[in-house]
């Protein structure tokens, strides 16, 4: 017979074990306090984790900016026997030559530096020397031969016998001829030009400009090299803030230099030595960082402290071609 | 209730945190030992590079003496070996007679890095000696 289920006979089954509330709630408890301890851990390594990253990423860029300009600067002024004329504003209004290199001073901003010297290192882009004398007005050289030389496009060509030099562009070349004319450089392509006895190197001019672009993106300053032929500039390093450059002249010949001073203008074969001088920041700045821009060279520090982790590079290269 | 359940999922959470730490850790110290690296050769490098020149500059201040194969261990283990020759070329220059000449040497250095380093850098330096009388080359 039948009665109806008391309270008394209830039968256990599994399907009704569960958690009190109060088993719960102690469980999350430990849960919070675990899980805060393990996310805390987990966000400092996280953290640091990425400043070390973009640290690293920083000192790159600086190792490289200070590896192609010191090779460059300390090239500066190769194979080239006295100033090379340039075009009137191409460096700036007033400068018509060069000799090894030049450096623009700014007291509020980065400086630039140009830097010319005979590229004849290279076997894929070996100098020649020319056949004739260069005829005035020709507009061309016959030369050996034009391997090292690029078909079209605008490259400069130093022609010199030692003792003169002259700038050109070359707009084409045929297997004995590179001809000139067209570009910035237009101006030369019909200079007289009587010097030149066979054999003359003619050979490439690495005639570069190096500058810190911080206006086409402001938050990344990057350090540009522009090759002067008319060519785009191209990157070097991303995140270069600042570079200051500092001559440093033997002004009485005893080959000891006797003083530091900012670019200007300066008989170039004091020049014996440049100091190189950067600032690099992080890519991105970072929350609870606080770092002024420091004072570099004869720029003031900056005023307004943002987040970005900075390191500084300062080198002291030799010019070995100055012309002394 | 299952306690043997409970306790695996605690397991399985540490454990996967723990593998991610390490990963991250791993990677971060990758990058300092990188960088170590880095610092390790670009200081072998410069070293080399002072060294050949200082070959280069004992080579051009022998001029118009020449060298041959001259080595010199330095203080900090680096060594140069520098030759110098002369390579015929005679450079008139602007402001002196035709009696004149400049002479024109090499001075070629290789730098050796110190013994527990690997590393080389040559040095090729062009001299323009002068001025002699034409004929002679000192």
């Amino acid at each position: 017979m039948m009665r109806p289920p008391g309270n008394g006979d209830r039968v256990p089954r599994r399907s009704e074990a569960g958690f009190s509330l109060i088993e719960v709630m102690s469980a999350l408890v430990i849960l919070a306090i675990a899980m805060t301890a393990v996310f805390a851990t987990f966000i400092s390594q996280q953290k640091s984790f990425t400043t070390q990253s973009r640290v690293a990423e920083m000192q790159q860029n600086l190792r490289q900016a200070v590896e192609y300009m010191s090779r460059d600067i300390r090239m500066a002024g190769y194979g080239i026997p006295d100033n090379v004329t340039i075009p009137n504003g191409v460096i700036a209004a007033g400068v018509t030559s060069i000799r090894s290199l030049y450096a623009k001073d700014s007291t509020t901003g980065p400086d630039q530096i140009y830097i010319l010297y005979l590229f004849d290192m290279d076997d894929n882009q070996r100098s020649t020397w020319n056949t004739a004398p260069m005829a005035s007005g020709a507009g061309s050289v016959t030369v050996d031969n034009t391997d090292g030389f690029l078909p079209t496009t605008g490259e400069l060509v130093i022609v010199t016998d030692g003792i003169n030099e002259q700038l050109f562009q070359t707009v084409s070349k045929t297997a004995t001829a590179l001809n000139f004319g067209g570009g910035t450089y237009q101006g030369f392509a019909n200079n007289t030009y009587g010097i030149g006895p066979p054999p003359s190197t003619v050979a490439k001019a690495r005639f570069v400009r190096y500058y810190i672009d911080n206006t086409t993106d402001p938050a990344h300053p990057t350090l540009m090299a522009d090759r002067m032929g008319g060519a785009a500039a191209q990157p070097v390093a991303d995140d270069i803030e600042d570079m200051q450059l500092t001559y440093g002249l033997d002004t009485n010949a005893d080959g000891i230099i006797d003083s530091w001073v900012p670019p200007g203008a300066v008989t170039p074969p004091q020049i014996r030595q440049v100091r190189l001088q950067f600032i690099a920041r992080a890519r991105l700045p970072e929350a609870g960082w606080s770092e002024t821009r420091p004072a570099l060279g004869n720029r003031a520090a900056g005023t307004t402290p943002d987040g970005y982790r900075r390191r500084t590079y300062d080198i002291v290269i030799d010019v070995r071609n100055s012309g002394v | 209730m299952n306690p043997s359940n409970e306790r695996g999922s605690a397991l399985i959470i540490t454990m996967m945190l723990l593998l991610i730490l390490t990963a991250i850790g791993i990677y971060a110290i990758s990058i300092s030992t990188t960088e170590m690296s880095i610092a390790l050769q670009s200081k072998t490098g410069t070293a080399t590079l002072n060294t050949a020149e200082s070959g280069a500059h004992y080579a051009i201040d022998k001029i118009p003496t020449l060298v041959t194969n001259d080595n010199e261990t330095l203080a900090d283990q680096s060594s140069y070996s520098v030759s110098s020759l002369a390579t015929g070329g005679m450079t008139l220059k602007p402001g002196f007679g035709t009696n004149y000449r400049f002479a024109d040497f090499m001075a070629d250095s290789t730098g050796t890095a110190p013994s527990s380093f690997v590393g080389q850098r040559r040095l090729q330096a062009v001299v323009i000696f002068g001025p002699v009388p034409v004929g002679t080359m000192y």
